[in-house]
Parts: structure tokens; sequence; C-alpha cells
């Protein structure tokens, strides 16, 4: 009998032991990634620094002309922003109506079947590469959206824009189905004993009390699309370009972060610099983003309770 | 049942229901119901949780059907015309009979003022001139008047439960129904809240026909000029309230108004 409890004890003993080691396995993995996260920023922030040391803000943020790496030199962000700005609006003017549309569809009219059929599909778009997104975009949506706009460049804001949006429009519908099926049947019911009929319910009710959180997915869809780089950098020209002509080619921060980053530019130079002053302006408008899309969701979960 | 006769209401029926079967999916919760509500007078429907009141009044504005899977057999008629009938339109059925849930809905989203308006706005069938008159002759109707006149932008989930009840009933009258439908109402409100509910069901009841689910016994007996009782989907017996409380001809209702079960 003695030799059956000490033996449990042991067993509770060596759990007890196994339990400590993942649990200061993960919380190592927690910290680290606190650390990789801080370690970022605080590399940005240095190199940043540096930056502007050389390069006033005025220029950075006043100059209409971005031109690091040629003799003669301009900082001006603004053609970079300009680039990001094109391609992400194209991309969610296109997502936005479609996600919203396909979760109406899934989470309103959809019969239990077609909802395990579709949604998986819709979810496989989020998945696929968005190298072959690149491609697809300039092998295939630029030469087709030529024969109807003749004078569109073989690398352009719009094909990458168009390519962006099919990308996001998953991470729109399945957010945005969340917030849709998060609202309480008793509303449905509610406008439904009115006289309301299903249109009318779905757009006046139902999507009104959801909004906070489709905009929450929104904002998140927008941030994805303003980070999105493999497409831009692949299909949108690496031209930088002050302008909102979809047609002409561009370039976004983040095809230029990897134009540099890829190419010969020697580190520790101004010319690579650069590109820590883009990440972090990048950084500061997605940051920016996020974190309105958490205020709205948490304001979108109180109102759902 | 030689005193059945006499028992019947003096009113014409609103509604009246004939064989009512109601199904979810295989299962059927309501029996073949046969059950007037007379014009112009609360109706209480009472019985034990799960019998069927919440169902069978969901018949009454098709509302039954909403739910995937749900059935309906038998016949309802309002003012003598069918309105299970092909032609027939549940949509304006429901203008028709308002209904009031359990559970206060107001729209989370509206102010008070808008979630009067609602119904008309969502049938597009408000008149922009009308509108003031609507919300005042609404929210007085529901005496919700004065505690909220000076605030009608706010949201409606602003207000206390009871408050949202009665928000919701004047959202129902807002768009001139005959029939009231209210699926215990006040199940989840305190008593103040309920005698206030109650106190505005009595000013109601000479302009609109009232039906009212409860399992409050009490209620039943403070609010309604008649009774039915049900039970596992089947009415047990209806008749004038005084006399179903009195004197009840089915033991089983005896039994659940002496509180033996439910
Ligand atoms: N949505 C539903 N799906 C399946 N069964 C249901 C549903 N709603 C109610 N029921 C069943 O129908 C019966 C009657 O329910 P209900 O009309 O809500 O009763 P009551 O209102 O008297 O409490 C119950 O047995 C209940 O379990
Ligand atoms: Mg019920």
């Amino acid at each position: 009998m003695s030799d059956a409890t000490v033996r449990s004890t042991k067993t509770r003993r060596g759990a007890g032991l196994g339990e400590r080691a993942i649990e200061l396995f993960l919380g190592a993995c927690g910290v680290l990634s606190l650390f990789t996260t801080a370690g970022i920023i605080a590399v940005l922030a240095f190199e940043t620094w540096a930056f502007f040391r050389e390069v006033p803000l005025s220029a950075f943020f006043f100059d209409t002309e971005w031109t690091p790496l040629f003799a003669d030199k301009h900082f001006g962000i603004w053609p970079l922003l300009a680039g990001t700005f094109l391609t992400s609006a194209i991309a969610i003017v296109l997502a936005l109506p479609a996600g919203l549309l396909a979760a109406i569809y899934l989470s309103e009219f959809a019969s239990a079947r077609m909802r395990r059929v579709l949604k998986p599909a819709l979810e496989l778009l989020a998945g696929v590469p968005t190298l072959v997104y690149g491609y697809f975009a300039l092998v295939l949506v630029t030469p087709l959206l030529q024969r109807v706009i003749p004078d569109l460049s073989g690398f352009n804001a719009l094909s990458s824009g168009i390519c962006i949006g099919i990308m996001i429009i998953p991470m729109i519908s399945s957010l945005s189905e969340d917030a849709i099926y998060a609202v309480p049947n008793t509303l449905r019911e509610g406008a439904y004993a009115l006289g309301a009929g299903r249109l009318a319910t779905i757009f006046r009710v139902v999507l009104p009390a959801a909004a906070s959180g489709i905009a929450a997915a929104l904002i998140l869809a927008v941030s994805r699309a303003v980070g999105e780089t493999m497409i831009v950098a692949i299909a949108a020209g690496q031209q930088p370009r002050l302008t909102l002509d979809p047609r002409v080619p561009i370039e976004t921060m983040t095809a230029y972060i990897v134009q540099v980053s890829m190419g010969d530019t020697p580190a520790d130079t101004l010319e690579y610099r650069t590109i820590f002053a883009v990440a972090a302006m990048l950084f500061v408008v997605t940051f920016a983003m996020n974190l309105v899309s958490h205020r709205l969701a948490r304001r979108f979960r109180v109102a759902s309770t | 049942m030689p005193t059945t006769r006499e028992r019947e209401p003096a009113r014409p029926a609103k509604f009246s229901a004939r064989g009512v079967m109601a199904f979810f999916g295989d299962k059927r919760v309501l029996h073949g119901i046969d059950l007037d509500i007379p014009a112009g007078e609360v109706t209480a429907i009472i019985g034990p949780s799960g019998c069927g009141k919440s169902t069978f009044i969901r018949c009454l504005n098709r509302m039954h059907e909403l739910i995937p899977g749900a059935r309906f057999e038998g016949t309802i008629e309002l003012d003598g015309s069918s309105i299970y009938g092909r032609e027939i339109d549940p949509v304006l059925l429901r203008r028709r009979a308002g209904m009031v849930f359990q559970k206060p809905n107001p729209f989370p989203t509206m102010s008070i003022r808008d979630n009067v308006l609602a119904g008309l706005r969502l049938t597009g069938s408000l008149d922009k001139t009308r509108a003031e008159e609507v919300v005042e002759f609404a929210l007085k109707s529901s005496a919700l008047w004065d505690e909220v006149k000076d605030r009608l932008k706010q949201p409606g989930i602003g207000l206390s439960g009871g408050q949202q009840q009665r928000l919701c009933i004047a959202r129902a009258l807002a768009v001139e129904p005959e029939v009231l439908l209210m699926d215990e109402p006040c199940s989840s409100l305190d008593p103040v809240a309920t005698a206030r509910i109650e106190d505005l069901i009595h000013e109601l009841k000479s302009r609109y026909t009232i039906a009212i689910v409860t399992h409050n016994m009490q209620q039943a007996a403070r609010v309604s000029g008649r009774t039915a009782f049900f039970l596992q989907g089947e009415l047990v017996e209806v008749g004038a309230t005084d006399r179903i409380f009195t004197a009840p001809t089915d033991s089983r209702t005896e039994d659940y108004i002496t509180g033996k079960f439910g």
C-alpha cells in the first residue's frame, strides 16, 4: 500500500514538473514574441532617427518627389503614400460590396448545405500565395483590362488593386458574417412582427446593428491591403509617381521597401535608411487603423450583449 | 357538457382558430387547437412552460413559419377570412396583428422616436408630415410619453426594462394594428414595471383586441376577460376568466390553477 502511495505522489510530482516545464516554455514564447516586437520597433525607431538626422522632416513631408536612388535626390513620401492609397482604395471599393454581399448571403439566405460548401471555398481565396495573385494581375488581369482600357500600362495600380481586393474579400466576408450572426434574432423577429419584409429587415435593422463589427472588419481589411507587398511589387510598376490615375505605373510604400532591400543598395547608407523611414510611416498608418478597429470591435461587443 | 354554449363569448371572434397543428420539423407541438379570440377583449393564454402558448400566438401572425423547419396545419380566420390562404401576404397580416415579445427588443441603433416609427419606415408607409403626430399618439397610448417626451432623440436601449417594453408596445401601436399579441410581456420585468404594463393593457383593451400569454395566473386573472388553458399542445379549457379561476370544469385546469403542477 505504501508502495502505491509513493508511486502516485511520484507521478503527481512528475506531472507537476511536466506542467511547469510547459508553462515555462509557453511563457518564454510569449516573452520572445514581446521582445521581437519591441526589437522591431527599436530598430525601426533607431534607423528612422538616423534617417531624419540627414533628411529634414520638411523634405519628407512637403516634397512631391521620391527619388532617393537617383543622383538628384528627393525624399517626398507623397508619391509612395499616393500609390498605397490608390491600390488600397481600388481593393476596398471592390472587396467591401463583394465581401458584404457574400456575408449577407451566407448569414441570411444560404441553406446550411450551401454554407458548408461556400465558406471554405471563399476562405481558400485568402490562402492563395500573394505571389500567385501578383502574376495573376500581371499576366491575366492587365491584358484582359487592356482590351477595355486601351491606354492601360503593362504595370498599373488598377490590376494590382483588383487582385488585392479579391484577396481580402474572404477577410471582409468572414468577419462581417460573424458580426451579422451576432445580431440577436429577437431584433429580426421584432422587425418581421412589424410587417417588415426580408430586405428591409436585413438592410435597416440587422446591418445597422452589426455596423461597428463590419467597420472593424473593414479597417482590418484596409490595413491588410495597405500592407500587401508581393502583388504590387510584381504588377504595379515600381515607379513612384504622385498620381491617382489607376492606369499608369506607380509604387507603394511596401513595394519600395522590397525594391531596396532586395536590390544592391549597400547597407548603412542614406539610401538604405530610407526603407526604415518608409517602414515607420507604414507602421504608423497600419497601427492607427488597428487601434480604431479594436475600438470599434469593443464597442460592437458591448452593443451586442 | 351542457353548459358550454352559454359560456361562448358574446362578442364576435376576431381570430378564429380551428384544428391548429404546429410542427417543428417532425415534432408536432400543437395537436388541433380550436379557439376564438373575441374582438375588443383581453384573452389570456395560460399553461405550463413548453405547452405551446408562444407557438399558438405565433401562428396568429404567421411568425411561426419563419423558423426553419416549422410548419402549420389547420385554419385561422381573421374577421372571417383565412389568413393562410395562398393570396394572403403574411407581411400585411403582421401589420394588422402587432406583437410584443418576452424580452424587450427595441432596435439598438435607433432613437426612441425612430423606434416608434420603425414599423412605418420598414414598410415604406411613413407619411413624414404625420411623423410627430404618430410618435406622440403611440407613446401616449403606451403611457410612455411623459417619461420620454424630452429625450426622443436618445437611444431606445437607454431606457429601463419596463420603459423599453412600453416602447415596444408603442412601436407596435404606431402601425395601427387591430390586434396586439403579447408573449409574456412582463416576464423580464420587476413588479412595479409589471403593474404599469397591466394598467396599460386595461387602457388598451377598449381599442384593441388583445391576446396575452402569461405563466402568471394572477396576471391572467387581473387583466383578462377570457382565459384559455393549454396543456401539452392541447386546449384544455376556455371561458370567462372568473369562471375558469373559480369553477373550472376540467380537473387538469383545477390542478394547474391551484398549483398542483406547473
Ligand atoms: N425553435 C424551436 N425548435 C424546436 N422546438 C421548439 C422551438 N420552439 C419551441 N419548441 C418546442 O415547442 C413546444 C412549445 O413551445 P412554446 O410554444 O415555446 O411553449 P410555451 O410558450 O408554452 O412555453 C416546446 O416543447 C418546445 O420545446
Ligand atoms: Mg413561451
